[in-house]
């Protein structure tokens, strides 16, 4: 059973990737094209998920909208897993104080809700960031502010095992061999914690996914010439009363894009619990 | 070595680091909302010079930045977190106390939901492993696992609001008003709950004391409640903290998707406004009674287990 619906989250994985990239030659129609003739139609045959206030098809812009989400989110669990990693592993390694002060800095950045964390250093960010594109500018400040609140937990980790691994005993007969903590580090700790590293980053996408939703819902992260699913969260949003497919469809598909990431990568239920 | 005293010291030690913790906390956004370029008054483009000088000169914008934290953390300690910039006249105290009966009020009632369905789903899936009912149960914690708040909240206020009409989707009025909110902050903090006790008790029901309760005679649920049971605490204890906090950080889009006037629809606006006291106060409210809560988990947990006062 739990083979077949790691095969469903697959598939489900697939079909989104593939329509991500094939939207506009299915439907024939560019994101942004507007059509005076047909506004808030419902879904049917020539617009399959309908069509916005301004005639936009809402097939095409959400899946449109998800190579903006998908890539907000696949950036920012890279730079997730670079902070953490080289926090947790610097801190594992070295021990005493700075080690301890860690995570107590941790501890207590866990205690402050990520939302207001991400929302403050997203409305920072946009207006530090010197890139000259608008667009850009809030995309990367949007995957950057995500990524500066979701380390911790992976910092921890890593931590943890470079402990553990730094007092085995080929450790020690490589240091005594004369290896640079760096080289120790990539030849000997980093493989043996690869394992972890892989399934924490791929499971910190549908997170950041949900992130930018949220973020982007509340007004802070993208803006509405860009399509993403936040975005048309919040375009939907407005109209939920007469016209819910604008804002159920699109969070229909967030929905299934952090299930099929569940489905096809956590093997225990256990790891569910740890967010 | 371990004795009361150490827990009295560690107790000690974690207020101490509570006061530095919440210092910080407070340093770093006042340093962030400092640096963040546009102001208030940034928007009237037709400011008199004058006036703008004297309006930063009310705000002490004029002063350097440590001077400005340092007047603002005296005031703090009078109980005065300043004025609102958006809204004229208004004190911050008194904005966030509008807002936060609302928001406690849900919270409280999410986290109670959690708790309560979160123990009476996993002791029953324990014991009853197996029957159909189980399968469903379980099938809900994969589907609440990854369900966005963002979904489940259209949804219900769609269905139960709009199309049966059977239940209000804005404002905290009546009981019947927090039905749909708090169902939409609780569900996935009850997967995550659930999971969690229902693989601790089943860990735990192998264990040589729970065949020796059963051969004492005792009915299976008897066993589960007064034996098994506790053995899950400890791990209900550790993830607590990061459990409630994920479910308050929640708690700010349920807000705005149930139109809720509490704190979190608060910071939303106010910081889409630029309206720093506002901002600095909610982050003051939010940071203290979360950095506290951890706290007491931590305590609750040293206290039952010393093992980790040791590794601290």
């Amino acid at each position: 059973m739990k083979l077949k619906s790691q095969y469903f989250g697959l598939v489900l994985l697939l079909v989104l990737i593939i329509l991500s990239f094939s939207a506009e030659t299915l439907s024939g129609i560019s994101f942004d094209q507007q059509d005076p003739e047909s506004l808030l139609l419902s879904p049917g045959v020539p617009h399959w998920f309908g069509t916005d206030s301004l005639g936009r098809d809402l097939f095409t812009r959400v899946f449109h909208g998800a190579r903006v989400s998908l890539f907000v989110a696949v950036f920012s669990s890279v730079l997730t897993m670079l902070l953490g990693v080289s926090i947790g592993a610097l801190a594992g390694w070295l021990g005493g104080w700075s080690e301890k002060l860690l995570i107590r800095v941790l501890d207590v950045l866990q205690a402050i809700p990520s939302f207001l964390l991400v929302s403050l250093l997203c409305i920072f960010l946009q207006n530090t960031l010197e890139i000259k594109d608008f667009n850009l500018k809030s995309l990367v400040a949007l995957a950057i502010s995500i990524s500066l609140v979701h380390w911790f937990s992976i910092a921890k980790i890593t931590r943890g095992q470079t402990k553990q691994i730094k007092n085995l005993n080929y450790i020690e007969a490589a240091r005594t061999l004369g290896a640079t903590p760096l080289r120790i580090f990539q030849k000997h700790i980093l493989p043996n914690m690869q394992g972890t590293l892989w399934v924490l980053f791929v499971m910190q996408i549908p997170a950041s996914v949900l992130y930018e939703s949220m973020i982007s819902f509340a007004g802070y992260g993208l803006q509405s010439p860009q399509v993403s699913w936040g975005i048309l969260l919040q375009e939907g949003w407005r109209s939920l009363s007469q016209f819910p497919h604008l804002l159920l469809l699109p969070a229909l598909v967030l929905f299934l894009t952090v299930l099929s990431f569940h489905l096809v990568f956590s093997k225990k239920p256990k790891d569910f619990s740890l967010e | 070595m371990i004795s009361r005293t150490d827990v009295r010291v560690f107790f000690l030690r974690k207020v101490l680091e509570t006061l530095t913790a919440l210092l910080a906390l407070m340093f770093l956004t006042f340093l962030l909302l400092y640096k963040m370029p546009g102001g208030p008054f940034d928007e009237e483009v037709s400011l008199n010079p004058a006036v703008k000088e004297n309006l930063f000169k009310l705000w002490h914008l004029d002063k350097p930045f440590l001077m400005q934290f340092a007047h603002y953390m005296q005031n703090i300690f009078q109980g005065n977190l300043g004025n609102s910039m958006a809204q004229t006249g208004k004190a911050v105290t008194e904005i966030l106390q509008q807002g936060f009966s609302q928001t406690l009020m849900l919270n409280l009632l999410a986290i109670a939901l959690v708790y309560f369905f979160a123990f009476a789903t996993s002791f029953f899936c324990a014991l009853k492993s197996g029957s159909i009912f189980v399968s469903g149960i379980h099938f809900l914690t994969v589907m609440s696992i990854s369900l966005p708040s963002l979904f489940l909240g259209p949804v219900l206020i769609y269905f139960f609001g709009f199309h049966l009409k059977l239940l209000p989707t804005a404002f905290l009025s009546t009981p019947w008003h927090y039905i749909l909110p708090s169902l939409t902050l609780s569900l996935r903090p009850w997967a995550q709950l659930h999971l969690l006790l229902e693989n601790s008790l089943k860990e735990t029901l192998q264990l040589e004391f729970i065949r020796m309760a059963k051969a004492k005679g005792l009915s299976p649920w008897q066993v589960l409640l007064n034996h098994a049971y506790k053995n899950s605490l400890m791990p209900v204890l550790s993830l607590s903290g990061p459990l409630i906090v994920g479910l308050i950080s929640g708690s700010f889009l349920v807000e705005i998707l149930f139109s809720i006037p509490g704190l979190g629809q608060q910071f939303v606006e106010s910081l889409n406004l630029r309206d720093y006291p506002v901002v600095m106060g909610l982050v003051l409210v939010y940071g203290t009674s979360l950095i506290f809560l951890t706290n007491i988990f931590d305590i609750c947990a040293s206290w039952l287990d010393p093992r980790i006062r040791e590794q601290q």
